[in-house]
């Protein structure tokens, strides 16, 4: 390559002259002499592409701009000119005059605290002449001494300017207020151990990626200072979590430290703190090794105890051994160890906190499905509900069947278990009869009388046959409807029917008692609706067929009274038609005849509200 | 990515120094070359704070550099720090 000369006539010029000579210009402080060599360079070789930093001469051109545009203030210039790679390429003197240039920037006017470009290119460009030197940049200072320096010398200078460096970023760092995952105190201790910053990759966030400070904080002993940091930016531990997109990056690193905190405080026998640490660490994405495993176990087994073996918090106790089974839930001491202080709290809390106590007892069985006393816990708990059943008061918890008939195959003596199971079944039939599901009615009938006082609950119950069973239906929806109430009077009495009904339904013409029942019902129910509501709904008791014409003269009377009364208002409305037929229904019940049915058949007269269909008696 | 805290210098958090980085001797005092023994500089640096009495600025610049040049490694550091200087060529240019 050849293009002019360096200003010696008759002499051949590269590139590679060019180059030299400006930095030879620059190494002995002729700046006026570069520029003018690198505006001939690039006349006439053309600007290197500065991506093209394989290239000696693109390396050694940056290197020269760089160090121009930071020698004239330029440092967003430098910082983009700067290479973070192969800087060996470049004279070592041109190097070391901009990283020089750059430690003044940032020292100058109290610290520039926010220029983290010029911070990059110190941190690069220091840890290149300071740590491997592979430009020989001792051989410089020789050069310019004219003398060796000692290694001794040379070490203790070394370090001594490395810890200026750091000092100095530490400065910056806490004049910036950053945490030690975006210090560039941390990027620049990671830049020596892996080349870590890159020029062209840095921004405001940090100079290194945040896993990268995490890591380098975690390997040179920094745990406490990484999780302080970390915990500052994320307080809720509770959402660490290596699916997390916040946590990602770091999981694996955090998990760690986090696994190495725990260690410790097993060591200084905090095993809350140490569960806490193990159980976050596992979210994060941890898997407990043989060690691990080894503490998790010692710490379940001390949790809550204190360290003189003596004192002993349940609460903390349980939390920590809950912590401890899901971290090794394969542990069968472990969960036997967590189910018996879950049985203790349980019975201490037995009388003063029944739902606490009731809580405990079914998380231990959950936790050891054959604990014996969790299970005895939860029967008494049973049990004393049941009783307060039995005395007419309210259970403490909702009492279900299939627990109550547990019960029983544990306890088949258990009579307020028993009295329970009969009016739950004895309730349920009584629903099923009134709902038209008579056969479900009837079994639950057979149920109550398997759990009834002296009932086998598990043979066969071949003491009642069908009629033994309907007679029982029976009367339990005739039981029923004397007890049945409500909140207004009309509903109860409506229910009252509706249950006789059902009961003369079931029983057939059998039971006259049940009959006559239902008739005093009808009649009650009948004058309570001539009483209070209008005469359609006496009339519509009447057309439901419960209580025949000529079976009670009260009722007659009642239901004639409601025609002749809803004539009237038909008649004050215009409906002729309608208060015709109604009167004549009336003179049919006044008259005495025997049965509803003939008010359904065809009225005679040949107007439509003589029609007698249903319809036309409303 | 920053953290709250207050204000650099104010609250009572200490404010760790910036540290020295220069200028050296080197580059203030005329004559004194990376590689003088101590006696030496410490001459150099006196006479120079003798010179510059009237120049309370430079005073101030030797004296910060005199002080961060005082033990060996120290000197060596500054001459580490010690950026370009003038000099004498005799090489060839290649």
């Amino acid at each position: 390559m050849q293009g002019g000369n360096t200003g010696e006539p008759n002499r051949p010029v590269t590139a590679h002259h060019l180059l030299d000579a400006a930095e030879h210009a620059y190494v002995r402080a002729e700046f006026s002499v570069v520029r003018p060599l690198l505006q001939r360079f690039q006349d006439t070789f053309g600007t290197p592409d500065p991506d093209d930093l394989d290239s000696p001469d693109a390396i050694r051109y940056a290197v020269l701009r760089a160090a121009l545009a930071a020698r004239a203030g330029n440092w967003p210039e430098a910082v983009r000119r700067c290479p973070d790679s192969d800087l060996d390429l470049a004279e070592t003197g041109v190097v070391h005059a901009l990283a020089v240039g750059a430690l003044r920037r940032l020292a100058e006017e109290d610290g520039r605290d926010t220029e983290f470009g010029t911070a990059a290119v110190a941190i690069v460009l220091w840890a290149h002449l300071l740590d491997d030197d592979p430009g020989d940049f001792r051989a410089l200072l020789t050069e310019r001494r004219g003398a060796p320096v000692p290694d001794e010398l040379w070490e203790d200078a070394r370090r001594h300017l490395l810890g200026r460096i750091t000092d100095l970023l530490d400065a910056l760092d806490v004049r910036a207020g950053r945490d030690v995952l975006a210090a560039w105190k941390t990027a620049w201790e990671a830049e020596h151990a892996t080349l870590a910053v890159g020029l062209s990759s840095i921004g405001p966030d940090g100079l290194i990626p945040v896993s990268t400070a995490a890591r380098q904080l975690l390997a040179h002993g920094h745990r406490q200072a990484l999780l302080d940091a970390y915990t500052a930016r994320h307080p809720d531990t509770a959402t660490w979590s290596a699916d997390s997109p916040d946590h990602r990056a770091c999981a694996d690193l955090i998990a760690q430290a986090l696994a190495e905190q725990a260690q410790d405080r097993v060591r200084a026998q905090e095993w809350s703190e140490a569960l806490a640490d193990f159980t976050t660490a596992a979210r994060l994405g941890l898997t407990l090794g043989a060690v691990e495993r080894e503490a998790v176990v010692r710490a379940g087994k001390n949790v809550g105890r204190s360290r003189t073996g003596r004192g002993y918090s349940p609460i903390t106790r349980i939390q920590g051994l809950e912590q401890a089974h899901t971290l090794l839930p394969d542990d069968d001491a472990l969960g036997a160890e967590l189910a018996a202080e879950l049985v203790r709290q349980g019975r201490k809390v037995f009388d003063s906190d029944p739902r606490q106590s009731r809580n405990r007892f079914t998380r231990a069985l959950l936790v050891s499905p054959r604990d014996h006393d969790a299970r005895t816990g939860l029967d008494d708990h049973l049990r004393a509900d049941l009783r307060r059943t039995v005395d007419g008061k309210q259970p403490r918890e909702t009492i279900s069947e299939g627990p109550v008939r547990e019960l029983l195959l544990r306890d088949p003596e258990c009579a307020p278990a028993r009295r329970w199971l009969g009016d739950h079944y004895a309730e349920r039939a009584v629903a099923a009869a009134s709902d038209g599901r008579t056969a479900a009615a009837r079994c639950a009938v057979r149920d109550m009388l398997r759990y009834s006082d002296n009932g086998d609950p598990y043979g066969e119950h071949d003491a009642y046959d069908e009629e033994g069973i309907d007679d029982e239906l029976v009367a339990l929806l005739f039981h029923a409807a004397l007890f049945a109430e409500a909140e207004d009077p009309r509903t109860g009495l409506e229910r009252r029917v509706d249950l006789l009904s059902t009961a003369v339904g079931v029983a057939g013409q059998t039971h006259g008692p049940v009959r006559e029942e239902l008739d005093r019902a009808v009649l009650g129910l009948a004058e309570h609706l001539e009483a209070t509501a209008s005469p359609s709904d006496v009339i519509e008791l009447f057309l439901r067929d419960l209580l025949r014409t000529g079976v009670s003269a009260r009722f007659d009377r009642t239901v004639e009274t409601a025609y002749l009364h809803r004539a009237e208002i038909r008649e004050e409305e215009g409906d002729f038609g309608g208060a015709r037929h109604d009167r004549a229904c009336a003179a049919r019940i006044g008259a005495g005849l025997p049965d509803q049915g003939l008010l359904f058949g065809p009225a005679p007269g040949g107007d439509s509200h003589d029609d007698s269909g249903q319809g036309a008696l409303f | 990515m920053t953290v709250d805290q207050p204000a650099p210098g104010t609250g009572g958090a200490e404010v760790p120094p910036i540290p020295w980085f220069g200028p050296t001797l080197h580059e203030l005092v005329p004559g004194c070359v990376p590689g003088a023994r101590l006696p030496a500089l410490r001459a150099q640096a006196g006479r120079a704070r003798a010179a510059a009495r009237q120049d309370p600025d430079r005073l101030e610049r030797i004296g910060r550099a005199d002080r961060n040049s005082r033990a060996t490694v120290t000197a060596l550091v500054a001459e580490i720090l010690t950026p370009p200087l003038p000099r004498p060529d005799t090489e060839e240019l290649p």
